[in-house]
Parts: C-alpha cells; structure tokens; sequence
C-alpha cells in the first residue's frame, strides 16, 4: 500500500486549468519534493491532497483511502487521523502554549489525557523544545515554532505530512536544522513527506524530486 | 495652507479608496454595524417617547384649557370662590389681560365604574374664543363653523351639553347629539354630546378621558356651584407683552400672597405634577440609561471590531506615509456615516417601538396614578432630533478610542507578522475599576440634592450608580481567568479548552463585549431587585394594612387623583345596612403646602381601638387609642404623616406644622409617623371632625366596613351595592387581589424593557463573536486542517460565547447588588421617602442566568457555524 | 335664519366654543321695538336697555400728536338672547352677550390694528341700566358728569386712554324720536349721537407711548332689528367738518342693488340744529375699489357725496378719502366683517380738505342682514 497515490487529477478556478493531469505516488515513508515555480499549481495540488479542495477529476488516495469517497466529516477525520500539515507560517494556535499546540490535534481525536500527557511530552522533547513547553507562541522563535509545528504533525502519528515551505520563512541555518528534524522525524516513524518548496537545499532529504509548470508535472503527459 | 488642502484631500482619499470600499465590499458586515446602531438608539429613543408620553399624559391639560396660559392662580387647599373673579379684574385694571376661570371634577362612565376616569373641565365657552384670538394674534375668521340642530339645547349655563375629543369619540363610539351616562361623585347623570373637539395637528390631542363642559353646568353638575378650581390667566401678544407681564406678575403675586393662594406658571404646575409620578420615571431613567449605556458599549465593540480588522491595511498606509491624525480623522468621518446612517433608521425603529411601549406604560400609569390616556407620541420633533445627534455623538465618542488606536498602528515593515488586538488598553487597568468603586461608595453617601423649586434629586445615587457601572466594566475583565479557568477544566475536549485559551487572554472586544452584558444583566437584575424589594414591602404592608371586611370608594376612586366621593346621605344609608357594624371614614384633601402638593387626609377611625395598629408605624404615637386623633387636651389637633411627607418636608414628631385649608391654615401638631406606599406625594392624616369643619364638607371618599358577627360579608356586599351606582364596593380578598394585580401592571413595563437590553446585549455578543470569527480566518483554517470539523469550530465559538456570557451574568448580578442597593437604600428614599426592604428575587436571577446562557449559547453556536469555512488570507 | 353656531378654533387643542349671535327670529313679541313719540330720559337712556335685542355704543375719532395722526374705532355690543332652558346666572349669564371691537388705523406705518372680543353678561362684561357705563374684559367706556372715559388695548400692542368732552349736545336721529331702516315697523331704532367729542389722552402703540388730542363721534343705537329683510348691507359715513358743521349719511343696500327709501342724510349745524335729506336729494356714489386679502370683499373705499348744503344752498361733491386702504375689522366671534376706516374729505369743487370722517361699509364681506335682522 502507498501512502499516497495521485492519479491523473485535474482542477480549474473558472476556465483556468491549474492543474492538468497530475499523477504522483510516495510509498510508505518516503519523501519527495515538489518544486516549481509560483502558479505552476503546487499549492492547489497540496491542497488537493490535505482534503481542503477537491480535484475536478482524478484520484487521491491517502494511505489506501480514496479521497472522492469522503464526505466533509470523512475529511476532517482524515485530518485528525492521517495527514498532517506543516506550514511556511507555521500557524500555531496564538492562544495556546507550545505544549497545548502538540495536545491539540489529540484531543481532536480524543486520546485519553494521561497518554496525551506522556505523549506532548515525547514530542516536544523530539523537537528539542523541552525548556520552551510552556511558552506562548508569540513568544518563541522562527524556528522555534516551526519545531512546535512539526512536534503538533506528528501528534496524530500520521501516515503523510504535508509542507509547505517549511525553510521559506527561516534563515538557512535553522532551515538545515529543521530539514534534519523532518528527516530524521520521517526516517524514526515512517512518515511519508510531500515537501512542497522553491529551495533546492530542501531536494538534499528528498529522495525525489517533482518538477511543476503550468499544471503538470514535467515529463508527464497533460489531460485532455 | 496647502497642508490644509493636501490634509482634506489625503482625507477624502481615505474615505473613497479605503472606507467606502470595505463597506462595499463587506455589505453585509457594514449593515451589521448600523443595525447595532440603530437598535441603540432606538431602545434610547423609544424608552424616552414612552417616557415623555406619560408625562404628556399628566401635564398636558393644565396647559391646553386656554392655550398657554402664562399664570396659574390655585387655592392652596379646597377650592376657589368664583367671586374672586371680578377682584382679579380690578387687580390687573386696564392691562390687556385674559382670565380664565376653570373648574376641574373627575367622574366614570356608569357601565365601567373602575375602568377610566375621567377628567370634566368646566369654562366659560364663550370667553375661551378670546383665548383662541391671542393665539391667532389677530382674530381673524379661522374657526371652523358646524351647527346644531333647531331647538337643541344650548350648551351654555347649567346644561348637561358637553364636548370630547375625537380619541373619546372613538372609543365610545359616539357622536354629537348622543347621550353619555356617567357618575360624578355618587350621582348617575345623562349628558348629551354637543360636539366632537377637533385635534390640532400641532399641539397634543385632545386627551380621551377629557369631557369639557360650560363652567355653570359643571359647577352644578359636581355640586360645585360658585367654585372654581384654578383661574388662568393669559396675557396677549403684542409689544408690551413682556412688560404686561412682569406687570401682572408683580400684582397677582401681591394679590396671592394677600389671599393665602398660589401663583404659578403652567410650567411650575406640571413639573409638581411630574413630580407625582417620580417612582415611575425613575424607573424609566434606569432604563433609558440603561439602553444608552449599552449601545455604546455596543458602538464601541463594533469600531474596535473594524479598526483591528483592517489593522494591516492601516499599518501598509502608515508605511507609505499617512499621518497618525489623518488616520485619526478617518475613522471619525466613519464613526459619523455610520453614526449618521445607524442612527437614522433607529429613530424610525424606536418609533414603531415606542408606540407599542407607550400603549404599556399609558397602561401602567393609568393604573397607579391618573385614569387617563397617555397621549399617543406626540410632540416628537425634539425627541427624534435628541436622540438622532445623541447616536451620532455617542458613535463618535465609541469611535474616539478605537480611532486612536488605529492610529497608533505602527507602519508596516515595524509590524510583526500576524500581530493583532492591540485595542482598548482603557479597560485593562484594573485599578481603575477600584477607584470607581471607591469613588461610587463615596457618592452614595452624599446627601440629596435639594432643587430651589423644591423637588429632591439624589443626584449622590445616580453618580453612584453610574460609577458602578464604569467600575463593573472595568472590572469584568478579571473574571475572564477563572471563566477560562473553569471552562478549560478537565481539558477534555479539544474545542472547549482551545474557547477557553481564547479567553485566558482576552481583547479588547471580549472585554467591551462582556462589560456589555454585564451592564445590561446588572441594570435589569437591578431593577428586579427594586421591583422584588417593593413588592416584598408592600404585600405585606397591604396585608396588615387590610382588616376591615368590606371595602366602599366613591367610584373611580383607586385613582390617586380621583376626586369623586361620597354623599353624607349615601355613606349613612351604607352604615345603615343590615349587615354593618362600624366602618372607617377617610374624606382626602389635595392641598398645597410649601409649594408642594400633597394630601390630607381626615380620617374617622369610629370607635374601635384595635384599629389603630393597622398603620404600620416608623415612629408611633404616645396615644393610639380611639380619640388619639380627636385632640381632647391639646393645644393643636394631632396629625400623623407618611414617612415620604416627613422625609419631604423634613418635619419630626413633635414639629407643628401649618396646614392651609379652605379657610385659612390651621396648625396641627404631628403625634407619630407611619410608613404609607400608595403614593409618594406624602399624607397628613388628622380626625375627620376637623377637616369637616376645615373645609365644610361632609363627604367621604373611603370607608372601611366591619360586618356584624354572623352576617355574611358577600351579602352585605351586595345590599350596600344596592345603596347608589356610583360605589365601588370590594371584599377585602378582592382588594388585596387588586392591589397585588395592579402593582403588577405597574412593572409589567419595566419587564419587558428589561427583555430588550437582554435582547441586545445578546446580539451584541453574536456580532462580537462574528467579528472576532473573522479575525481569526487564518486560525480557523489552521483548525480545519488540523481536522476540526464546521461543528467543532461552531462548538468553539459556542464555549466562547458562554464563557462571554458567563463572565458578563457573573460581573452582571455582582453589580445589580450594589447597584440595588444603591436603588433601594440611597435614590428610593431620597426620591420619595419610602423604607424598603432589600428583597433579591432568586428565582427570577436564575431564570435570567439560564435564558441569559442558552441564549448566547445559541446565538454563539450559530454564529460559530456560520463563520466556520471563511477562507483564510493565505489561500488563493 | 334659525341656526346656533358653534365655532371651533382648530388653533387650540381644547377648542373654543361659541353660541352664535343671532338666537333666530324670535318675533318681534319677544323684544322691544322703538316706539314713535316715545321721549327718552337722560341721562338714563344712555345707558343700556336689555329689553332691545341689539345695542350699540360706537365711538370714532381722529386723533392727533404733532405730525402723527391716528384713526380709532371702540365699538360695544350688546346682543340680547333668549336661549332654551338655561337659568341666568350672576357671573356667567346666558342672556346677553357683549361683543366688542377695537381699532387704530396708524397711516405713518399703514397698521391697521384690532381685536375683537365675546363675552357672555357675568363678570366680565355688562352694562349699567342707569348710565352709561359698559365693560368688557379690560375696555370700558363709562359717562362722567363732564365728559366720557374710554379705555381699550389691541392685545399687548396698543393702547387707547381717552377722556371724551362733548363740544356740542347730542342729537336725536330720525322722525319723531325713531331711525326708520324699513318699511316694518320693527326695522327701527332709538339713535343718539354726540357728533362732537374732544378727544384727549395716550395712545400707546409699539411699546411707545404717545399724547394725544383730536376729535371723535358717538353713535348710541337702540334696536330689536337694524335691517329689513331685503336689505343686505350699508354705506355709512359720518363727517366733521371744520367750519363746526357735521353730516351723518347713509344708504342702506337691497338684494336688487338699490339703495333703499330709508336711507338717510343729515346736516347738523353748529347749534345741533338737524337737516333731513331724504333718499333721492342726495347722492352717494360708490367710487374706488380696494379688496381685503382676508375676506375676499371688495369695498368701494372713496365714495362720492353729492348734496346740498342747507346754509349756502350750493351743491356740495363731498369725496371721502382714506388715510390708508386696509382698514377692514374682521371679525370671527361675531361673524361679521366689514370696513371701519378714518377718511379726509375734499370738497371736489374748490380742491380742498374741508372736514374729516369715518366710513363704514357692512356687508361687503358676507350678509350682515342675516345677523343684525
């Protein structure tokens, strides 16, 4: 079983094609670039494939499920289950601390608070944070929260984390530091990764890389 | 110059490129915002009509007989001799002077001898035509002719012709030439409708409960014959007006000083029979307040609301070059449009409100005070104009603070990424909050204002009460912690901590938005503390109070003002029927004393010793056995006061007092002082036998009956019901009922506008959340891609918005005990003298709380699912 | 005519009402009717006669302060009722009504002021049986031994203080004691006049206050009906010469248009001497034109009279000429309108101012008939 599996999908905003017939598929573990150059249709294609926006035609699959088959909750559960994201502006909840930003995605999915507890606490001390738990997030660095961000992906133990630019918004060397994170993360837990970028520096975790213009990925054939 | 120029036009720029274009692109966010306005100003606006109604509804005839009199000239008790007349025309000599004699009587239709009073006016018809000449300044032929019928009686002299106004028409159905039958005092009389009184459009209707009469007619009808009530006086216009005037009132204040009467303008007259009413207006002023309080708080919200939303654009102008004061000044000019707009439809809606309110607040003070038909809204101009500039003006000042802090936005490139909130920084000094509790505490302990024309004003109480209400907004912001505190607890379900980590650290608009609620749930639980205290008080002084068997009034009477009463014939027919032991007599006086109106009471307690504990004493008598009101072996006759006369007056056991009745004045000497709720105008109460030979006059306006031992009390009922048509006879059950019920209707009112602040504070927490929801798009999307789902991010919001009501119920009912408190121990007694026991009605808090809550849950849940899938910033 | 009215003012809210002036035609059974031979008794019958339905005291005059000159009209009524079943009372009668009319025409500013007033017999109006003595809310005109005293106000804009010293006797109008005004015998009156009053004391007007001395007319009439039934109005005119003579003329108008036989002229010569002109001796052209904003009438306001002077035996082209157009006294309590001005006359012949007068148009504005019959 591949954790993801995109088949010819196809999407367009009016009569604009973004997407022209993508296929692309990461087995267990596995990582992978995708780069391209802005409006090539990257972001639509991760969108795509996190369940935020759905694909005119063609086939997602995410660790087996087919994507087409689930309603909004069916969505939102894959979600809290499977797939996680990790963002260029790292969106941390600005209310709550480091820590409750790890525990959140759990107490989506209802782990029961002792597990939760040991489990925050096993996070943050992957991501090197252990003295930061309690900060707020206005109060962290950069990388910092990116830390908190990967540590809050990785909550749910997911089978697929998403990101996107994730270096984009740090400097480079605590951009390395978290491509060293992600990879070490992905390489401990077997977490495919789609990393969506600009930067060739990320390519060094990725065993593949996609290339993306005008809504295909080079060197396959567009849809219709 | 030029920087002027270039300052307008930077201006303008704002406006079109920025301002109006948000509005246009977020039609349904902009309308929210005026429709915050508008119902601001329209609970202001129609809780003020309804207010001016009613008093309308009191003063309005004194002014209306002769048009706008300029002087009042009243006996100080009792009534007038018509021959005083003539000696006023001598008064005034040759200056052009119109005198206006009239005679007011009160009297029931026969077919509803509870229902309406009305009021009958007597004056010279024909002399009043010359009034209507001032008025036209010229004479000229303007009257509008309609003629009677051959042979038809004239309306003049001792004739039964009298005159309504359209609004009686209507509700009797009558037309000119039909027959009325009345009762005035205990008599049923037939009168002939001579014609219908044509409203002007330009000055109150004729009030519907008025039947005007020819002066003779009346003076026979209400066996009044050569007395007069009151005479106007009303000088012309014309040049020397002013000087006639100043003339005039020198003479006739010289002639009233001489005779023992009073000289008062209309207006004196009105603001002391506004002054009757005090315990209802209070009640609206809490309540006017108390809209006013909260559409701000309402404005306020929904500025900040707009200054935070378009923070970045404000910092991206900064960064390009826009002055701090030019940002200032536009969000003024919108605060203003907005203000303008808001309000504009509010004075319609209050409007259309008021109408409906006025029908339940003529209603209630029909009840307590005079029968009479508050008029409908009239005289509205001033009013809509009023609260037209006071949305505009409270618009600008809620804009004030957030117009600072937009321009206080530091330029782009200073602003990190995503900073927000910023905001009110005012509500956040907690200190603050203290002071203004301290400084409340300090202004209920300030005496009352005591105004030269002799009303008392607890101005101490309102400062009070409306530092408390800044203290409580204030203040409310330490509640968010524990609020978040216990919502977060068990950290169970993810949406309700993260609700609660909303509130742990709150905005600006969490703050106002509480501060909101809790204004709203204070002032109404306050006012249910009064109403709860009041009602405490006055059970159960009515139950002590009410011991005699039976209960007879001329009809008409449980109306204050009611002068209607019992013929000595009647009243000895009632003693005589089978069935009757012994009864208490009161005959009631309205009289004048140090300029103020109140009554006197002559009381006749018959023989029974007992009796005499019925008053509930705040300072009792040495004396209180039969003849303790008689005077044997004293120099003066005893009186005893209500405790609101004695706090009115400031008089003690033991003071003498000078009461002025119809022939003169009289001193009494006060034996003890009692606490009376029926009204707050104060009584002094002395033997019938002396106010029967004060005023010559044995007529009685109540009686209380002790039926004999075995005889069965509906059938004595029903014998002296027998006696004449125009009494009112009641079970002591069914007067108590009455009581309690009318005490009610009084509140009915206050019930239903306390409905409307809850209402508002309500929507105003479903707009703050909605704004809030927005702000934070790129978080929701955050929570949607971390797999909530629409109904768990509706479940967020609906922790938030109940954490936000409970913060505001939790500061609301804090503040309603003070502020009760300080309604009940320091204004009440300040204002009309009555000692009330502090009652906090639980039951009806509970059920505010639970309404309160679901309410806001609900409107939070919906609100939070409607929001759910804004698409954030960050997706194209 | 048999109608009451009611007159309701929309200007105020609680409206003022009014019983008409006319009670209807109660026969003449019911009022005392002007009897021929009858000798009246002074100074008694200058005061009222409550028995006649209709009385007037009707004083006007010129008055004059330096450069300034002012016109005055002080009129009180006396309107006799029998109302339906209404007991009279002392203070507020039902019996007679006391309708009176003030007026000062100032021709410096063109103001024409006056206010009309109603009262019912009672306390603020009446009139003493014995003398003349008459009120009526602030105004009063009453008889001294030597002269009159008039006091009146225009609301709280002018003011009229007057001692009133005849300069000659009265005279009595008419044949054998009575002014005949039509062929029935009701349609007459007792009509006294001092035609020469010296007039002297303030007028008040603007908040100014301002001596003054001039010369006025009193008419004291005396009736049950003042009109025959087809007569719809008068002309009538009283004139002061300066040579100390005086004329008092009138034509009564019918529905035809004509002037009726019982109009009337009359010379009195300086020693009160009178000089009937019958209808049809004399001629009184209705000339000039002016209509009242206010009612819509028109009124011929500078009529000419031709007639022959009694002394020098000459024909005389009296014109009256108005000191001012608008001087109409409209009335709302009493229903009737009409034209009460001060006018110069000029002997036509020579050119010549030679005299003063007052004139007086009725029924121009509505049927004065139906009022006064």
């Amino acid at each position: 079983m591949k954790a993801l599996q995109v088949s010819r999908v196809t999407k367009s905003y009016g009569a604009d094609p973004v997407l022209r017939g993508v296929s692309l598929t990461l087995g267990v573990g596995e990582r992978a670039a995708l780069m391209g150059p802005s409006g090539s249709g990257k972001s639509t294609l991760l969108n795509c494939i996190g369940g935020i926006d759905r694909p005119d035609e063609g086939v997602i699959e995410i660790a087996g499920q087919s994507l087409g088959t689930l309603d909004e909750d069916g969505l939102c559960r894959l979600r809290r289950e499977t797939v996680s994201t990790v963002f260029q502006f790292f969106h941390l909840l600005p209310t709550l601390s480091a820590r409750e930003n790890v525990e959140f995605p759990m107490q989506l999915t209802g782990i029961a608070m002792a597990e939760r507890a040991e489990r925050v606490a096993a996070l943050i001390e992957e991501v090197g944070l252990s003295h930061r738990a309690g900060a707020m997030p206005h109060e962290l660095s950069g990388g910092e929260m990116q830390r908190v961000a990967i540590a809050r992906a990785l909550a749910i133990r997911p089978r697929l984390i998403l990101a996107d630019e994730p270096t984009g918004n740090l400097d480079s060397a605590t951009g390395e530091a978290i491509l060293d994170l992600l990879e070490s993360v992905s390489e401990r837990h077997g977490i495919a990764m789609l990393v969506v970028t600009h930067s060739r520096q990320v390519t060094r975790i990725c065993g593949r890389t996609f290339e993306m213009k005008d809504g295909i990925i080079l060197g396959q054939e567009a849809e219709g | 110059m030029k920087g002027k120029e270039t300052s307008v036009a930077v201006g303008r720029l704002l406006w079109t490129r920025f301002v109006w274009r948000h509005w246009r692109r977020e039609p349904a966010l902009t309308l929210m915002l005026v429709a915050i306005l508008a119902l601001g100003v329209a609970v202001f606006l129609a809780v003020r009509l309804a207010n001016k109604a009613a008093v309308t509804g009191f003063g309005m005839f004194t002014e209306s007989v002769s048009g706008e009199s300029d002087f009042l000239l009243r006996p100080k008790a009792g009534l007038l001799d018509a021959a005083i007349l003539r000696e006023m025309r001598t008064v005034s000599g040759h200056a052009p002077l119109g005198i206006f004699p009239v005679l007011e009587a009160s009297g029931v239709f026969a077919d509803a001898v509870e229902g309406v009073m009305l009021r009958f006016v007597g004056t010279d018809l024909v002399a009043l035509r010359n009034a209507a000449n001032f008025a036209a300044g010229g004479g000229k032929g303007e009257g509008v002719s309609f003629s009677a019928e051959e042979g038809q009686t004239s309306p003049l002299g001792v004739s039964r012709v009298v005159y309504v106004g359209g609004a009686f028409a209507k509700a009797r159905g009558v037309k000119a030439g039909d027959e009325v039958e009345v009762i005035i005092n205990d008599a049923l009389v037939l009168l002939t409708l001579g014609g219908i009184l044509p409203d002007d459009p330009n000055r109150a209707a004729v009030p519907e409960n008025l039947v005007l009469m020819d002066l003779p007619g009346l003076q026979a009808l209400a066996g009044r014959k050569g007395r007069l009530s009151r005479v106007e006086l009303r000088i012309p216009p014309g040049a020397t007006a002013g000087r006639v005037r100043e003339e005039m009132a020198t003479r006739f204040a010289g002639f009233a000083t001489e005779r023992g009467l009073i000289l008062e303008t209309p207006g004196d007259r009105k603001s002391s029979v506004t002054q009757m009413s005090a315990a209802f207006r209070l009640n609206l002023t809490i309540l006017s307040g108390l809209a006013l309080l909260v559409g701000i708080y309402l404005i306020m919200q929904a500025m900040e609301a707009a200054v935070v939303k378009r923070r970045g654009e404000i910092a991206v102008l900064r960064s390009l070059g826009v002055t701090p004061s030019q940002i200032r000044r536009a969000w003024l000019v919108e605060g203003l449009i907005l203000g303008l707009v808001g309000s504009l439809a509010g004075v319609v809606l209050g409007r259309l409100l008021a109408v409906g309110l006025v029908g339940a607040i003529g209603k209630t003070v029909n009840t307590i005070y005079y029968e009479t038909t508050s008029s409908a809204v009239t005289l509205e101009r001033g009013e809509l104009i009023f609260s037209l500039v006071f949305g505009i003006v409270a618009s600008v000042l809620a804009g004030l603070v957030p117009a600072r802090d937009a321009a206080m936005t530091p330029p782009a490139q200073a602003m990190r990424q995503g900073m927000q909130g910023g905001g009110l920084t005012l509500l956040r000094r907690w200190p603050l909050g203290l002071v203004f509790l301290l400084a409340s505490l300090g202004c209920a302990m300030l005496p009352p204002l005591r105004m030269a024309s002799g009303t008392v004003v607890p101005l101490g109480g309102y400062l009070a009460a409306m530092m408390l209400v800044f203290a409580a907004s204030i203040l409310i912001g330490l509640l968010f912690r524990p609020v978040a505190a216990a919502l977060g607890k068990g950290r169970g379900e993810a949406m309700r901590g993260y609700a609660a980590s909303q509130l742990r650290r709150p905005e600006g608009r969490h703050r106002l938005t509480a501060a909101g609620l809790a204004v709203a749930i204070g002032m109404s639980a306050a006012m249910g503390i009064l109403v709860a205290s009041f009602e405490t008080t006055l059970t159960s002084w009515i139950q002590q109070l009410l011991k005699a068997d039976l209960y007879v009034a001329a009809a008409g009477a449980s109306s204050v003002t009611n002068e209607n009463s019992l013929s000595p014939e009647t009243w000895k027919r009632i003693l005589a029927v089978k069935g009757v032991a012994g009864a208490d007599k009161l005959q009631r006086y309205t009289i004048s004393l140090e300029g103020k109106d109140v009554f006197l009471g002559g009381a006749d307690y018959n023989d029974d010793a007992s009796r005499f504990l019925q008053l509930i004493w705040i300072d009792p008598p040495a004396e209180k056995g039969p003849g303790a009101l008689s005077g044997e072996g004293r120099e003066q006759p005893p009186a005893w006061v209500s405790e609101s006369f004695s706090r009115r007056f400031g008089y003690e056991k033991g003071d003498v007092l000078k009461v002025p009745v119809e022939s003169g004045s009289q001193a009494v000497e006060i034996t003890g002082i009692y606490a009376e709720y029926g009204n707050e105008t104060g009584t002094i109460l002395v033997g019938r036998e002396f106010t029967s030979q004060w005023f010559k006059d044995e007529r009685i306006s109540q009686m209380a009956i002790y039926t004999a031992a075995g005889a069965d009390p509906e059938s004595v009922l029903g014998a002296i019901r027998e006696v004449s048509a125009g009494l009112v006879a009641r079970t002591n059950e069914k007067l108590r009922s009455e009581s309690i019920r009318i005490f009610h209707q009084t509140f009915a009112v206050t019930y239903a506008l306390e409905a409307i602040a809850v209402i508002i504070a309500v929507t105003g927490l479903g707009l703050a959340l909605a704004g809030l929801l927005l702000e934070r798009r790129n978080e929701l999307a955050t929570l949607r891609a971390l797999g909530a789902s629409r109904r768990g991010i509706a479940r967020a919001s609906m922790w938030e918005g109940i954490g936000l009501a409970l913060a505001g119920l939790a500061g609301g009912y804090v503040l309603s005990f003070f502020l009760g408190w300080v309604l009940i121990r320091v204004i009440n007694p300040q204002s009309f003298g009555w000692t009330l026991r502090y009652q906090v009605p639980w039951p009806s808090f509970a059920a505010l709380a639970v309404i309160t809550l679901a309410t806001a849950a609900l409107v939070s849940w919906a609100v939070g699912y409607r929001n759910a899938n804004l698409k954030s910033d960050r997706e194209e | 005519m048999k109608k009451r009215f009611l007159t309701v003012t929309p200007r105020l809210a609680a409206a003022s009402l009014l019983f008409g002036l006319s009670t209807g035609n109660l026969g003449a059974g019911d009022w005392s009717v002007p009897r021929v031979g009858h000798v009246l008794n002074f100074p008694r019958d200058h005061g009222s006669h409550p028995d006649f339905k209709i009385e007037w005291w009707y004083l006007t005059g010129h008055l004059f302060a330096g450069e300034r000159r002012f016109g005055f009209q002080a009129t009180f009524f006396r309107l006799g009722q029998k109302p339906v079943g209404v007991p009279a009372g002392e203070d507020f009668g039902t019996e007679q009504f006391y309708l009176a009319h003030m007026g000062l025409s100032d021709p410096a500013t063109g103001a024409f002021l006056h206010e009309e007033r109603l009262n019912r017999g009672g306390w603020d109006a009446g009139a003493t049986v014995d003398d003349l003595e008459v009120n009526n809310g602030n105004w009063s005109l009453h008889r001294t031994d030597a002269a009159m005293e008039l006091e009146g106000t225009i609301y709280a804009e002018a003011a009229l203080s007057l001692k009133l010293v005849p300069k000659k006797g009265h005279v009595i109008f008419g044949e054998e004691g009575i002014s005949r005004k039509g062929p029935e015998g009701t349609a007459a009156s007792y009509y006294i006049t001092f035609p020469r009053l010296i007039a002297e004391g303030t007028v008040m007007i603007g908040g100014e206050e301002i001596e003054v001395k001039g010369e006025a007319w009193m008419d004291h009439e005396i009736s049950s009906s003042q009109l025959d039934r087809n007569q719809i109005g008068w002309d009538w005119a009283c004139l002061q010469f300066f040579d100390g003579r005086e004329i008092m003329g009138y034509v009564l108008r019918t529905e035809e248009g004509k002037p009726s036989d019982f109009s009337k002229l009359v010379w009195i010569a300086e020693d009160g001497e009178l000089t009937h002109v019958k209808h049809g001796d004399y001629e009184w052209r209705h000339e000039g034109s002016w209509t009242s904003p206010v009612t819509g009438a028109t009124y011929p306001i500078s009529p000419l009279i031709r007639t022959t002077d009694p002394v020098s035996g000459a024909e005389r082209q009296l014109r009256l000429l108005p000191l001012m157009d608008g001087q109409e006294m409209v009335g709302a309590a009493g229903g009737v309108s009409y034209w009460e001005g001060a006018c110069d006359v000029r002997d036509e012949a020579s050119g010549v101012i030679v005299g003063r007068a007052y004139l007086e148009m009725t029924g121009y504005a509505d049927d004065i008939g139906k009022k006064l019959r």
